[in-house]
């Protein structure tokens, strides 16, 4: 059936040829044509007589066929009214409009609340480790190092800087001491007890602790007299032809103990006699062992 | 809290305590903006850094504590901008077609998300997703972060009546994909 022969079927309700419902074609023509459905409920002689509410979809069918649905007029109105610039008559269009239209009641509604739920939008976490990350790309290597060691170093200072910390560092490293030479299988004798001395004396004072220092000046002058003979032993067969080395030897071995006796201050001591020159007769082994022996005394 | 004007003269001094104190305070603000401006946590992410040692670099040059924030801000977008440019510019790992696109578009960004935001603050997520670029902007300037019409007319270069119409469309626009989306919102 098209649109002509509904009409045609409409006119003839409406003269009385026909009863009042359409037939089933005529029907399910009305159901997929707007048109005719629009014009099937005007001519309904009932809305023709009692002169009733217009349908929705009439209002709907009307709007589509002349200034189409007005939902996006209503959009733009309700940008205006939150941009207040919407005068009263149009205010009250809009409000009409949003009585009847459940859709854009609700868009109303929810604009209308945007306004206190986006600022929450404005931080996010962006989760361990961002800061980091900037200052890694942002400082040089030294601030960075800067910002990382400063809180631990005033801790550190502070730390460092109460009454009793000489006395507690030097019994801890005294400790410390012990414990190195008990693992590296040293006889603790001596120097425990020197370590346990010097660590008491510094807690007194600073004089004190080069005092203590003193006292084991001699225990590792023997060492190095013991290696500086060993030299003299080794080059002693090829004194001719290792001259020059031997004398570098000899510069070198008396260099450093003679700096070890300006540290002890023993200028006096038998052990800073000067060592014979190249040429004259080398103090034996024993001999060596009986001065140092001497000197420890 | 120190004061921001103080803070910032010690910045541009060299103290890198008080540039570390002026990161964490507007880290969340950077990282917000950058997520509203790129949706993948991670390029957001990674942004916000690139946001952060611009603004570094350009301390020196900043005038005037009260502005500090319109300043950065303005600073943030440029950056944002320049990240989106380059982004379109590089081609995708593989074609995706306009509907599937669409669709992660929309989907919710990560898991991760799901677990510091509430429904509705995913949902206008969502739905900002989904507006125009100028819309979105405008939102997320004069809505989201807060700044004034006039600041915003200086930055994107067009008139104070422009920036109003276009924030309150904007807002419109975003209720009305909120209520497509999920019809029960607000109610």
């Amino acid at each position: 059936m098209d649109c002509k022969e509904f009409e045609r079927r409409l006119d003839a309700r409406l003269d009385g040829v026909s009863s009042g419902e359409l037939d089933p074609a005529a029907r399910s023509h009305a159901d997929a044509c707007l048109r005719c459905r629009e014009l099937e409920v005007l001519l309904r002689p009932e809305e023709l007589t009692d002169g009733g509410a217009v349908p929705v979809d009439v209002v709907a069918g009307v709007l589509e066929r002349t200034t189409g649905p007005s939902c996006g007029a209503a959009l733009e109105a309700i940008a205006a009214s939150l941009e207040g610039t919407l005068d009263s008559s149009a205010s009250a269009r809009l409000e009409g409009h949003l009585g009847r239209c459940p859709r854009c009641g609700a868009i109303a509604r929810v604009a209308a609340s945007l306004a206190g739920e986006l600022p929450e939008l404005a931080e996010t976490d962006p989760g361990p480790g961002f800061v980091d990350a900037v200052m890694r790309r942002t400082l040089p290597f030294s601030s960075r190092l800067r910002r990382r060691w400063v809180p631990w170093l005033d801790r550190i200072r502070g730390f460092a800087l109460r009454p009793r910390f000489p006395v507690e560092s030097a019994y801890a490293g005294a400790l410390l001491a012990v414990a190195a030479l008990a693992l590296a299988g040293i006889p603790l004798g001596d120097a425990a007890e020197a370590c346990v001395r010097m660590a008491s004396a510094a807690g007194r004072s600073v004089e004190t602790v080069r005092d203590g220092s003193r006292e084991l000046a001699p225990a590792v002058a023997a060492p190095y007299r013991e290696l500086e003979q060993r030299f003299d032993d080794a080059l002693a067969g090829g004194a001719e032809r290792a001259g020059a080395a031997q004398r570098a030897i000899r510069s070198w071995t008396k260099g450093i103990l003679g700096e070890f006796e300006r540290v002890r201050g023993t200028s006096d001591a038998p052990d800073a006699s000067p060592l014979p020159e190249s040429g004259e007769r080398r103090p034996s082994r024993d001999e060596a062992n009986d001065r140092t022996k001497e000197s420890e005394r | 809290m120190d004061d921001l004007g103080g803070l910032i003269e010690a910045c541009r001094g060299g103290d890198a305590l008080a540039w570390e104190t002026l990161v964490r305070r507007f880290q969340a603000r950077i990282y917000g903006l950058a997520r509203h401006y790129v949706r993948d946590p991670e390029e957001a992410r990674d942004l916000a850094q690139d946001i952060f040692v611009r603004i570094y670099r350009k301390l020196g040059g900043f005038q005037g504590g009260d502005a500090f924030v319109p300043w950065m801000l303005r600073v943030a977008r440029n950056c944002c901008i320049d990240r989106i440019r380059r982004l379109e510019a590089r081609p995708p790992a593989h074609d995706v077609p306009a509907d599937e696109a669409r669709d992660l578009v929309a989907r919710d960004p990560t898991p991760e998300s799901a677990g510091d935001a509430s429904e509705r603050r995913r949902m206008i997520e969502r739905a900002l997703a989904a507006l125009g670029h100028d819309h979105r902007e405008v939102l997320i300037l004069k809505e989201i972060q807060g700044l004034r019409v006039e600041e915003i007319s200086s930055m994107l270069g067009v008139p104070s009546g422009t920036v109003k119409s276009r924030a309150a469309r904007a807002r419109a626009e975003l209720a009305r994909v909120i209520v497509a989306l999920d019809p029960s919102y607000g109610s």
